[in-house]
């Protein structure tokens, strides 16, 4: 019987050392720096630094923001979405999944200056009278939160979709049914039986979104550029133009925690469930 | 509570035609079973009077309104799922109140709702578990809730899809009853769907028995198993031996000639090719009771000890038959016996 008490441990043994020594030891390191001089010694002034500056506590503010809108959007958008694939043809179910997953094969960065072209000066939009006064140097949707909130919810949707996708497809049909021939329309079949059953699907998605939203810096920094600064492009110029390390781990410190809390509080929430 | 008329009812799955003209009344009340082999079609009708299919041709009526075009919750029906459907999410309170909320104002009040739904409840003895989740009841509790669910919201018909076939022949014999009681206090036109014919028998006003689409024989459940029409409608309503037979009519007295040269008189006016159709509990195993009875000579194949009877498959030229003799018999594999029928029990189809 032994035996049997030790195989598991066996099992998981592969992931737990690949993950000790390439995520654990790595991102351990990294955040322990934030701690540290570009000396070597000990200190707190990176985290003293980033409260006392506007310009940081305020990036970091709008990136919160930012990922909470965001959220709130792709999952506006995602259960309905998810809602129509589950429910359609087999044939029509995989050439929306296509559609759905072809865009994230693409680079980011390609993905982002598309938009970029979009909803810039020179992109088609431009003609519309007014269009590019929505940003203050007349450059249409660049350098707003607008176009960079747009651009980050085509980015995110897939993986709401595809979470909340994976929980419908298990909700029997007879249930959507049943609700019909008592009286409730499609609709009201949709809001009363079908979502709040993709709850799960929802609050799994919709934490997915919002981690990957407030740690991109990417399409933030193409589209929202200098005027939208944002935490994680701050992060990623402070470790990369201006090789602070210590500052920029120590505001990524700062930044895991907001997920990890975020997390936390969503498997609260679906746990209670 | 309303009649339902179906008229010429057609439906088609791509080139498959799966109803070809189905015509059924049902009288406001009454309680009528759809019976037939998986496949015969009698599911889809179903869901073609709830609904949830369109029909490819023909009308349905309810209560002298034509429903055909109406979405599923304008036509003030309920059905009743084999897999209970109750909503995983709500209580079973919540899940009776359902169609009550969903019918809006004329239930009044959330309270009012919940009374009522609590009402309901009661009818199927299941008051005590309302604020439980369906998934902490048992499968036969969860069908009492689906039932309580389904009458809630009253109806004009009621229509359940082998709501019993989920559960085990004690508890099945024992909601039998409950649901025609039910069904009857109410007054509630009910169509029930089945592949049971025991089931059918017991609870319907009127059987409709479905073949590939089509209307076999619809009629009492004692029509259909004292006058089969044909020899499938014979043998699916309660096991019926059946023998090729051809007649032959001489001064209006008929003969029917089984397969080794026996004959035995039959009620029939038609001659030519038939089918002999012997009830297994119609044929007496052993000495003929009178003498006016029809006798042949068979061989015991197999015999099945059932408590009170013993059955019987034996063998009659080719023919295998079932008969039941009662349970001290012991005829065994091989024996000659012989079988005997009053005429009057043979039942003839040509």
């Amino acid at each position: 019987m032994r035996r049997l008490k030790l195989e598991p441990w066996l099992l998981i043994l592969p992931v737990v050392v690949l993950l000790l020594v390439g995520f654990v030891l790595p991102v351990a390191s990294v955040l322990l720096s934030g701690f540290t001089t570009p000396g070597g010694g000990w200190t707190i002034e990176n985290f003293t630094r980033f409260f006392e500056s506007a310009f940081h506590t305020g990036a970091a503010m709008r990136s919160l923001r930012m990922a909470l809108v965001q959220t709130a959007v792709v999952l506006l958008i995602s259960l309905p979405l998810a809602y129509a694939m589950s429910r359609a043809s087999a044939k029509v179910q995989a050439f929306m999944m296509i559609a759905i997953v072809l865009p994230v094969m693409t680079s980011v960065v390609v993905r982002s200056f598309g938009w970029v072209i979009l909803i810039g000066p020179a992109g088609p939009l431009a003609d519309i009278p007014g269009f590019l006064e929505l940003s203050k140097s007349r450059q249409g949707l660049l350098g707003t939160e607008l176009g960079v909130n747009i651009a980050m919810v085509q980015v995110l949707v897939p993986f709401a979709v595809l979470s909340i996708l994976g929980v419908l497809n298990g909700v029997d049909r007879r249930l959507e049914e049943a609700s019909r021939t008592m009286g409730a329309s499609f609709g009201r079949t949709a809001w009363s039986v079908v979502f709040p059953l993709a709850i799960p699907g929802a609050i799994a998605g919709g934490t997915l979104a919002f981690a990957m939203s407030i740690s991109s810096f990417i399409t933030p920094n193409l589209i929202g550029g200098a005027q939208i600064p944002v935490l994680a492009a701050i992060i990623y110029t402070d470790a990369t133009t201006n090789l602070n390390w210590p500052f920029a781990a120590a505001q990524s410190l700062l930044m895991l925690i907001v997920v990890l809390v975020t997390i936390g509080l969503t498997a609260k929430l679906s746990a209670r469930r | 509570m309303a009649e339902l008329i179906i008229s010429s009812v057609r439906k088609s799955f791509g080139e498959t035609e799966v109803l070809k003209g189905i015509d059924i009344s049902v009288p406001s009340g009454t309680f009528v079973s759809l019976l037939g082999a998986s496949g015969c079609g009698k599911s889809t009708l179903l869901r073609c009077i709830a609904g949830l299919e369109t029909t490819s041709g023909g009308s349905i009526t309810v209560g002298g309104q034509d429903v055909t075009d109406l979405a599923p919750e304008k036509r003030g029906l309920s059905m009743m799922f084999q897999s209970y459907a109750l909503f995983p999410h709500m209580t079973v309170l919540d899940n009776v109140r359902f169609p009550l909320r969903m019918q809006g104002k004329r239930y009044g009040n959330r309270a009012k709702q919940k009374e009522l739904a609590k009402q309901a409840l009661d009818q199927v003895r299941m008051g005590d578990f309302a604020s439980r989740l369906p998934r902490e009841l048992s499968g036969g509790q969860q069908q009492r809730v689906a039932l309580a669910r389904a009458i809630a919201g009253e109806p004009r018909v009621l229509l359940l899809d082998e709501p019993l076939s989920n559960l085990d022949a004690r508890l099945r014999e024992e909601m039998q009853v409950e649901l025609i009681e039910l069904q009857r206090v109410l007054g509630l036109t009910t169509v029930f769907v089945t592949h049971d014919q025991d089931e059918a028998m017991s609870l319907s006003d009127q059987v409709v028995l479905m073949r590939d689409g089509v209307v076999e024989q619809a009629g009492t459940p004692e029509e259909l198993y004292r006058r089969p029409r044909t020899p499938f409608a014979a043998d699916f309503l309660g096991a019926a031996n059946l023998l090729d037979v051809s007649v032959e009519i001489d001064n209006s007295r008929a003969t029917a000639v089984l397969a080794g040269g026996d004959t035995v008189p039959v009620r029939t006016s038609n001659s030519g090719a038939a089918t002999l159709v012997l009830r297994q509990e119609k044929v007496r195993i052993g000495d003929p009771l009178s003498t006016d009875d029809s006798v042949v000579t068979a061989t015991v194949v197999s015999r099945v000890f059932r408590g009170g009877e013993v059955q019987y498959l034996v063998e009659y030229q080719g023919a295998m038959l079932r008969v039941v003799a009662n349970g001290e018999s012991m005829l065994s594999a091989g024996d000659q016996v012989e079988l005997s029928w009053s005429s009057s029990d043979a039942l003839v189809l040509s």
